[in-house]
């Protein structure tokens, strides 16, 4: 028996409607959760990942650790302490500056594990900064920057 | 020509575009609103906050280590006090300058009376070392204005026992104490100790001289030798994990007839009477203190005045140098203006010194510190005044805080 023309032409329409709702399906699902989005998300995720880091610092005593010992050994364990706390695509920049009196005013320390140019490149950066008062009454503003390698 | 199958691709093509539409519009909004990324409000307050807490605690750890080397070495103890308020001072302008880009504005809680002080008061048993602060912070940049950020820190030590064992050329002392942090509402927490000084006969003894051991409970044993059984006093100062010093000063049982018991003078609530339609509080002096309570005397036209008095006699020849009062007081409505008057009553009152102070609206207590210097010889009974002079009506109900380790009268003996 000859096959009908009119039930082929059923299938094909239909395939062809399948295929056009599919697109459009598809075309939406990344109109709404652009790249914009996880760009942004992105960035704020990182703002908040590098407020914890410097809390940890500060109530692990970590911090007040490597600020009254030997400087040298003092950065080492920070820049161990951070590499531990954050995930492996996150590079950080740690500057610690001596805010006691405008006088003394001076850096402290800077701990990293990147390039700088990490931080001028295409990838996603976020900074925190935050003040600690030492045991022994110093004061220092603290600033971590973050930077997130193979951002989308 | 069949049309039915152009249709439904004709409806899909409808539905994808309305779709298309649909989804257009709430992706553009999902952009516009990507513009409001959350600003770090909380993680930013809650950094200076932490700060000021560590702060105030390195602040007054330094100012009561000053504290307990003038107070050994008969050094001016105020210099305690001034480093406390230079320490905060300091905070103040770096916080101020670290977040200038933010526009926080940190300052010391406005309003009435003092909102910050530091109190040292280690010549009884328990002694005592508190602070307390308020600030006020706003954050311009996010809009955020208001938040007052309070910090009290009280630790008390209670010398408990001392046994004095002679030795061959002098004597082991024993004696068992227990430290405390007092956190609000009854309750406290057992601080960790990270060393004991003793005084005994004017001779300091370190730490390293010092045999500690933990009993349980918080309470702490401490051995050590002195070059003579006969001891009249001892005090410990234990400094914390935190560096923060408490010292007490405990009197001998021997020493029982010893003028020296009866130099302090707590304010003591009495029970409320009816004076006639009314309630009123009523205080007196007592050389043992009862826990912490508040009294209330109105203080107002129909009252101007109230008065408390010892319950006990004086010894007929207490000779006293300069005398400290300590008021934690507030008053609800408006400023009053306070004189304190102490006395003592054998034949009529014999005034021993009077001052003014301005108590201050305030929902907390303040503390004042009147000092009277005189030298004399009293007897009778102590008699404290506390008289309104301002003549506005209205208000002044008075809320003094009494207990222990607050209100009271200290007799210092003549130096």
């Amino acid at each position: 028996m000859r096959p009908s023309g009119k039930g082929q032409m059923r299938i094909l329409e239909a395939v062809i409607a399948t295929a056009i709702l599919l697109v459009a399906f598809t075309a939406f699902y990344f109109m709404l959760y652009s790249s914009v989005k996880f760009f942004k998300q992105e960035a704020v995720d990182l703002n908040r990942l590098s407020y914890n880091a410097l809390t940890h610092l500060v109530e692990s005593g970590a911090l007040e650790k490597a600020l009254s010992g030997d400087t040298r050994a003092g950065e080492a364990m920070l820049v161990r302490t951070l590499q531990n706390i954050l995930p492996s695509n996150v590079f950080f920049n740690l500057t610690i500056v001596n805010v006691t009196e405008p006088s003394s005013r001076g850096v402290v320390m800077i701990v990293s594990d990147a390039v700088p140019a990490v931080f001028e490149g295409p990838s996603e950066v976020a900074s925190a900064m935050i003040t600690y008062t030492s045991s022994r009454g110093k004061i220092y503003t603290l600033v971590l920057r973050l930077a997130l390698v193979g951002a989308m | 020509m069949d049309k039915k199958g152009q249709f439904i691709v004709i409806g899909a093509i409808v539905i994808a575009a309305f779709m298309f539409a649909l989804i257009l519009t709430m992706s553009q909004m999902n952009v516009r609103r990507q513009v409001l990324v959350p600003e770090p409000v909380d993680e930013v307050v809650l950094a200076v906050a932490s700060d000021f807490e560590r702060s105030l605690q390195a602040a007054f750890a330094r100012a009561s280590q000053l504290y307990l080397e003038s107070y050994l070495e008969g050094k001016d103890v105020t210099e305690a006090q001034q480093l406390l308020n230079s320490e905060l001072q300091r905070w103040l302008e770096a916080i101020s300058s670290a977040y200038s880009g933010y526009g926080l504005r940190i300052a010391l809680a406005s309003g009435y009376g003092s909102n910050f002080y530091g109190e040292f008061y280690w010549s009884g048993n328990p002694g005592i070392s508190r602070v307390y602060a308020t600030f006020e912070m706003d954050v311009e940049s996010y809009g955020f204005r208001g938040l007052a950020l309070t910090k009290f820190i009280s630790l008390r030590l209670n010398i408990s026992e001392v046994k004095v064992n002679s030795t061959e050329g002098g004597a082991t002392i024993t004696t068992e104490f227990k430290a405390d942090e007092n956190i609000g509402e009854g309750r406290s927490l057992t601080p960790s100790i990270k060393g004991v000084e003793a005084i005994v006969g004017g001779t300091r003894i370190d730490s390293d001289d010092i045999e500690l051991s933990y009993l349980g409970q918080g309470v702490y044993s401490a051995r050590f030798n002195v070059g003579s059984p006969n001891v009249e006093e001892i005090t410990l100062a234990v400094t914390t994990e935190d560096n923060i010093v408490v010292a007490a000063k405990k009197r001998l049982p021997h020493e029982a007839q010893d003028l020296n018991e009866w130099r302090t003078f707590f304010l003591t609530p009495r029970k409320v009477v009816i004076e006639g339609n009314r309630k009123v509080d009523y205080f007196y002096l007592s050389r043992n203190p009862t826990k912490p309570s508040e009294i209330t005397p109105q203080i107002s036209y129909g009252h101007p005045s109230r008065t408390g008095v010892s319950d006990e006699t004086l010894p007929s020849s207490l000779s006293i140098g300069p005398v400290n009062i300590t008021l934690y007081a507030r008053v609800t409505s408006k400023d009053i203006s306070l004189n304190v008057t102490l006395g003592y009553e054998t034949d009529g009152l014999q005034i021993i010194g009077s001052k003014t102070i301005t108590v201050a609206k305030s929902n907390n207590y303040i503390l004042y510190t009147i000092a009277i210097e005189t030298r004399m010889t009293i007897s009778g009974r102590l008699v404290l005044i506390l008289e309104r002079i301002d003549e506005e009506p209205g208000g002044g109900t008075l809320h003094i805080l009494t207990g222990q380790e607050y209100s009271r009268i200290e007799l210092w003996p003549q130096s």
